[in-house]
């Protein structure tokens, strides 16, 4: 395969001329770079080129010296090996291993005799001398192609040689040391065990039964188990105990509520416009439905995806799946600029381009990991998208809109429906009279169920109107939109081999035949991409950190896969399994890997810190739902209703606009519903409730990939005071109270198990008692909830 | 039991009282929370540049005024004789003209006065008086403009450099590259208008995919409890003062116990410290926040007694207070987002914008002098900005639409030559003509002031090293001193 492995510590840091980019890699700790080799090119040069002269190529020479540029100057172009070398009418630009006559070098130097270049800004001396270095080194250039085509839309041969490009392979399990044979439970452990022993470290012990069920439950269900679903877990002495355990966890419908919640940090829903006029959509929650009882039911995935960008195009007998395609309408859309100012103008224009992005940038990154937007104003500098393949894209959704829709459930009385609107179109001109039996017949059905969604057909909101047929998309020159290029027909990235990047669909087809178009291409069993990012999350959200760190990101500024051949072979398994997540989960779980403990080897942690070649578990902080509903599991209050409208936690009146006043302070605690999961509460995309906020819930105007994890004074202060965690904490001490009258010491064992899923040690039974005893039990409570032992899963 | 509930409720008059704080040994500032938050690769205020990151930083701190829903400049700094020649006729500037909510009317005039102000004879309107008195202080941007007219994107343009949710503001980019002055008080907070959140609510205080922690603290400061989780509601009777004391100290004992059992994770005594972060809060905020201490002179220069000026009097004295106690960047917002009471007047300029400018003119100038006074100006940046400008010509019979084409903005403070302005806008104070400067280059020039290039203040998100200047941005050297 040609590929090595190489380490780098963090911070790499590019600090290219003139306040250009700082390519700077902040936060990645550690990262494992596998490059693609030119035949003759060490890792080591490649990754320079990469770091460091790449993106000055990019950045300072492609605008003018590009197989994309009209007439590349001089009739030099820099985007290949072959043409750099080549060089233009003066010479060869580059000369591996000879400064004098790299005209390039030359000309960034400012040598006598050469025009300088970048002619209107030069470069800082230290990417002068990384050119010189490079040069030097015999310009290593792993940019294969001579000539990189004209057109943008087919990028290099060289610039799709990159890892989540390449087909699945079909990875080899690796064998296993006989002393290792009884650790390794399944596959999984196989190549985990293989990666460990490249680096001497052993996998942990497994964790106890009461740790791994606590982490079990939170993980599938986001609760604590049960007293109850330990007790039986424990005394379970059949060999598959654990097998069963995670059937029941799976089979349970708190497993839907806490996947679904997964996929709505992905595609950023909330049930507000957003922007200044941040209005309430009253029908965004059946979206929310859908998708936990499209996880409860265990969706095939490539069902899941169809389902959610063209249902109506890919299953027109099942309209109930109006709600599916919520997910395209799920993130923030500008009332002002699309409702409110004239529909003439150029904001309103830019109010459509920008809607569509959110929907091009959802989708992409949500099911193909793959950073389309950053091709929005230019062709993607690192990654092989040109600004067509974006517009492409945006013509793919040009036919919709975010809207209030109506649908009906029921198939028959959609078809009825539709048929007797079709024909009152038809005869609305030439015979009124049928045309008015028409009108009344539509009156007297049903309403609509109402649904927030992308859609081509929806009742007209001022000058929000259905577009009618797809509204044209150009490529807007340097994004800009009183720039527009060529007209930008429906189709995709074109650098996933063997996947057509331009869709056939006629012009005048109707528009959902674009979604169904790129639905089809994203669930390709040859689109390397879509299987490699799905499994990857399922891995993120049970490790706390994908195979890839950047779930949402496989290009080149992402992370590279710890463990390449897992990834793969886990992709492939799930797309024979016919995309089963519950199937998946099950495989995972069941591993060895996932089953260890948190142990902490401080010899390990030398060698492996950051814990990426799984020598361990990870220790996981509770996300903010999960605190929030562990606490009322905790309690014995959790209200276990599902489904149905959100659960407004706030007092709400009307703003001095649009947006209304929310108040979470205001809220009271003893309403119906005030008991319900988290993931049945409103969420409001401006005005988010500040106890989610505080620990970190998903940001909905972000798609979020991976939550951040903060540990600040205010998240301890809304711990410590929010009114529903001190009103919890009272109903938790009743609840104690009532199980053990007048037993203080007791009551405090109860709390330390329900809370950590543990029995209690007698120092803590003696501290919390003795402060029970003085200040009452809801204080004791409150501090149990406020302590890392119940923050976090080990 | 009783006793206690008032006492909870005067917390914030008192200075807070948690006494006691047994377990806090009075942790050295600057110190802590750096702990608590920094990860690899986070950027570090270096001492040697005074605080800067990438060079020697003059400002420490920032206070914004943020006018929201488009100050009309032709009306307050940006005077344009053409209009009052051409008042009343079409406007055909030779290029398309429109205007985003309503048809571009005649061509109208400022029905305002304009009188020349201080040696650098900077013409301000007659709705600034108090501001035209310290022009001398002012750098004036004014040829600002906007890549669009519209409040909500423009909002977010302001703010984070992005037409689009989803990007961090100024004030925690800031945050992150600079984190506190002190661990006591947030970093970053933000005064709205008591009226109500402006345009974008909270969207505009967002640190997007930058840590939850660099977001904007918004303190009402009207209200009884100006930050609602600080300390419990009053009605809580199950909390006194000893069962706080005495909860802390359990609390730490459990953490303490749980993190020896579980070695190798520093986010245990994170945690740890970040309980007792909360407890300092307590006890210094209410002081921050109270301004009863406040001398009567004090009051008045910022017009506390006016009840025209009191609300962002007070919220502008509020600003200078934290700063003062290590608040690294304070925005003031003036108007709410909506129709009415706020800088967007659609309808009736002579009759809707002169109260807006008493509001705050008074105190800004009032905010102005007390900095200079108090010697605070030598490393603060006060900051006077809108979303966007205002038409030339009319909407409705004497309203103004809104103009992403132009707008005026000014800096004050230190390392700001005074005096001085960059930019100047066409005839009509309809676009930009020279100088132009967009938001990339009012915060490139703000971050440049507080030791930052903006160039290299970036965070990995999906694919893209973001800045809070996307690709832009030029420092405007103009207004430096």
């Amino acid at each position: 395969m040609g590929r090595s492995p190489r380490r780098h510590t963090s911070e790499w840091v590019l600090v290219p001329a003139n306040g250009g980019r700082v390519l700077a890699c902040t936060l990645v700790l550690l990262s494992v770079v596998v490059v693609s080799t030119h035949a003759a090119d060490d890792p080591k040069g490649i990754a320079f080129f990469e770091n460091r002269i790449r993106p000055v190529l990019v950045e300072k020479c492609q605008e003018c010296h590009s197989s994309q540029a009209r007439k590349p100057k001089g009739g030099l172009k820099v985007d290949s090996r072959a043409a750099i070398r080549a060089g233009g009418t003066s010479g060869p630009a580059i000369v591996p291993g000879d400064l004098e006559s790299s005209l390039l070098y030359q000309a960034i130097s400012a040598a006598d005799g050469v025009e300088p270049m970048p002619p209107k800004a030069k470069l800082a001396p230290s990417v002068v001398a990384d050119f010189r270095q490079w040069i030097s080194m015999g310009a290593p250039d792993p940019r294969e192609g001579t000539k990189a085509e004209a057109g943008a839309a087919s990028p290099s041969a060289s610039s799709r040689d990159w890892w989540s490009l390449k087909p699945i392979s079909d990875s080899r399990v690796p064998l296993v040391d006989s002393a290792m044979t009884h650790w390794v439970r399944n596959p999984i452990d196989a190549f985990v065990l293989a990666g460990l022993k490249n680096k001497h470290l052993n996998p942990a012990p497994e964790a106890d039964r009461r740790t791994l069920i606590r982490r079990l439950s939170f993980d599938l269900l986001g609760l604590p188990p049960t007293r109850e679903q330990v007790a039986q877990f424990l005394l379970d002495d059949s060999p598959d105990a654990y097998e069963r355990l995670v059937d029941r966890l799976l089979a349970s419908p708190h497993y839907g509520e806490r996947w679904a919640r997964h996929w709505m940090d992905l595609v950023h829903f909330a049930e507000t416009h957003g922007h200044d006029q941040d209005r309430i959509r009253p029908n965004a929650w059946p979206y929310r439905d859908y998708l936990i009882d499209s996880f409860n039911h265990d969706s095939p995935y490539a069902r899941f995806v169809h389902e959610q960008l063209a249902a109506d195009a890919l299953f027109p007998g099942e309209p109930r799946l109006a709600v599916a395609q919520g997910m395209l309408a799920a993130g923030p859309w500008d009332e002002s600029s699309l409702r409110d100012i004239r529909d003439d103008s150029i904001d309103r224009l830019i109010g459509h381009y920008i809607d569509r992005d959110d929907m091009v940038t959802t989708v992409m990154s949500t099911f193909a990991s793959m950073t389309v937007h950053c091709a929005r104003c230019h062709d993607h500098k690192f990654d092989p998208i040109s600004q067509e393949d974006y517009y492409c894209l945006q013509a793919v959704f040009a036919g919709v809109d975010k809207a209030e829709r109506g649908y009906d459930a029921d198939p028959a009385l959609d078809q009825m429906r539709r048929r007797l609107k079709h024909e009152l179109n038809a005869t609305e001109r030439s015979s009124p009279d049928l045309a008015a039996w028409l009108k009344a017949e539509l009156t007297a059905f049903p309403p609509q169920a109402l649904v927030f969604a992308a859609a081509s057909d929806f009742a007209p909101d001022n000058s929000h109107v259905p577009p009618g047929k797809p509204r044209p998309v150009h490529l807007l020159k340097r994004g800009d939109i009183r720039q527009p290029g060529k007209a930008a027909v429906p189709g995709t990235v074109s650098c996933v081999d063997d996947l057509p990047a331009r869709f056939a669909t006629p012009g005048d087809a109707d528009e959902s035949a674009r979604r169904a178009d790129l639905a089809r291409w994203i669930t390709d069993p040859a689109n390397p991409l879509t299987w490699r990012s799905i499994v990857n999350r399922v891995w993120h959200w049970h490790f706390g950190r994908g195979l890839v760190a950047t779930p949402s990101d496989f290009g080149r500024m992402g992370g590279l896969p710890s463990h390449p051949e897992l990834l793969d072979w886990l992709a492939k398994r799930f797309l024979l399994s016919g995309g089963s997540f519950k199937s998946l989960h099950r495989l995972i779980v069941t591993s060895a890997v996932y089953r260890q403990s948190v142990h902490h080897d401080s010899s390990f942690a030398a060698i492996d810190g950051d814990n990426q070649s799984l020598w361990r578990q990870n220790r996981r902080r509770l996300d903010a739902e999960s605190i929030h509903d562990a606490i009322l599991a905790i309690a014995n209050q959790l209200d276990p209703v599902m489904h149905g409208p959100s659960v407004q936690q706030f007092a709400l009146r009307p703003g001095v606009h649009v947006t209304p006043v929310v108040d979470y302070t205001q809220y009271d605690w003893a309403s119906p519903g005030s008991r319900r999961r988290s993931v049945y509460r409103f969420l409001f995309r401006t005005l988010p409730d500040p106890f989610f906020d505080a620990l970190d819930s998903a940001d909905s105007s972000q798609l979020i990939a991976v939550r951040n994890e903060s540990t600040t004074p205010l998240q301890a202060l809304e711990l410590l005071n929010n009114p529903f965690v001190l009103r919890q904490c009272e109903a938790f001490a009743r609840y104690l109270e009532r199980d053990h009258k007048g037993r203080i010491d007791d009551q405090v064992r109860l709390a330390i198990e329900l809370a950590y899923g543990r029995e209690a040690a007698p120092d803590e039974v003696g501290l919390l008692s003795a402060y029970a005893a003085r200040h009452g039990l809801a204080n004791a409570c409150r501090v149990i909830v406020n302590s890392n032992e119940f923050l976090y899963v080990n | 039991m009783t006793d206690q509930i008032p006492r909870r409720d005067v917390l914030w008059r008192l200075g807070g009282g948690l006494g006691g704080i047994a377990l806090a040994a009075m942790l050295g500032d600057e110190g802590l929370l750096a702990g608590v938050e920094r990860n690899l690769g986070q950027p570090r205020p270096r001492a040697d540049l005074n605080g800067g990151l990438h060079h020697r930083a003059q400002v420490r701190r920032v206070i914004q005024l943020f006018m929201n829903g488009g100050v009309s400049q032709m009306d307050t700094f940006d005077f344009k004789p053409e209009l009052f020649r051409r008042h009343g006729q079409a406007f055909d500037p030779g290029s398309h003209v429109e205007a985003p909510t309503s048809a571009p009317g005649k061509l109208m005039k400022s029905p305002f006065t304009f009188r020349q102000h201080g040696e650098c004879g900077r013409w301000v309107s007659s709705v600034f008086p108090e501001i035209a008195t310290r022009v001398d202080d002012l750098a004036f941007l004014l040829a600002l403009s906007s890549k669009t007219n519209v409040h909500g994107p423009a909002s977010f343009m302001m703010n984070t450099g992005f037409l689009m949710p989803g990007f961090p503001c100024m004030g925690s980019w800031l945050s992150y590259g600079l984190g506190s002055l002190r661990d006591n008080l947030p970093t970053f907070v933000v005064l709205p208008d008591p009226k109500g959140l402006p345009y974008n609510a909270k969207g505009n205080f967002t640190s997007g995919f930058l840590p939850q922690s660099h977001q904007g603290v918004i303190l009402d400061a009207g209200a009884a409890r100006p930050i609602p989780e600080l300390f419990p509601p009053s009605s809580t009777a199950y909390l006194t003062d000893a069962s706080e004391r005495e909860g802390r100290a359990v609390l730490e004992r459990l953490n303490r116990r749980h993190a020896s059992e579980n070695e190798g994770d520093s986010r245990l005594e994170s945690r740890i410290a970040a309980y007792e972060l909360a407890a300092r809060m307590q006890q210094t905020a209410p002081e921050a926040l109270d301004l009863a201490s406040e001398t009567p002179a004090t009051r008045a220069i910022y017009g506390l007694e006016d009840p025209a000026t009191s609300d962002y009097g007070r919220r502008c004295l509020l600003a200078r207070r934290l700063v003062e106690r290590g608040v690294r960047f304070v925005q003031v917002w003036s108007g709410a987002g909506g129709a009415a009471n706020n800088w967007d007047n659609h309808n009736d300029i002579p009759n809707q914008l002169p109260p807006m400018a008493r509001s705050v003119d008074r105190p800004v100038a009032g905010l102005l002098c007390d900095l200079k006074a108090r010697g605070l100006m030598e490393d603060t940046l006060v900051i006077f900005s809108t979303e966007f400008g205002r038409q030339p010509f009319t909407q409705g019979a004497t309203g103004r639409d809104h103009n992403g084409g132009t707008s005026v903005a000014w800096l004050a403070g230190a390392g700001v030559r005074g005096g001085v302005a960059h930019g100047e806008s066409d005839p009509w104070a309809w676009r930009a003509a020279t100088g132009q400067a967009y938001c990339y280059d009012l915060h490139a020039t703000i971050l440049h002031l507080m030791g930052i290039d903006h160039t290299k203040l970036t965070f990995r998100h999906n694919g893209i090293d973001r800045r809070l200047t996307d690709v832009h941005g030029h420092v405007i050297d103009a207004i430096l001193a």
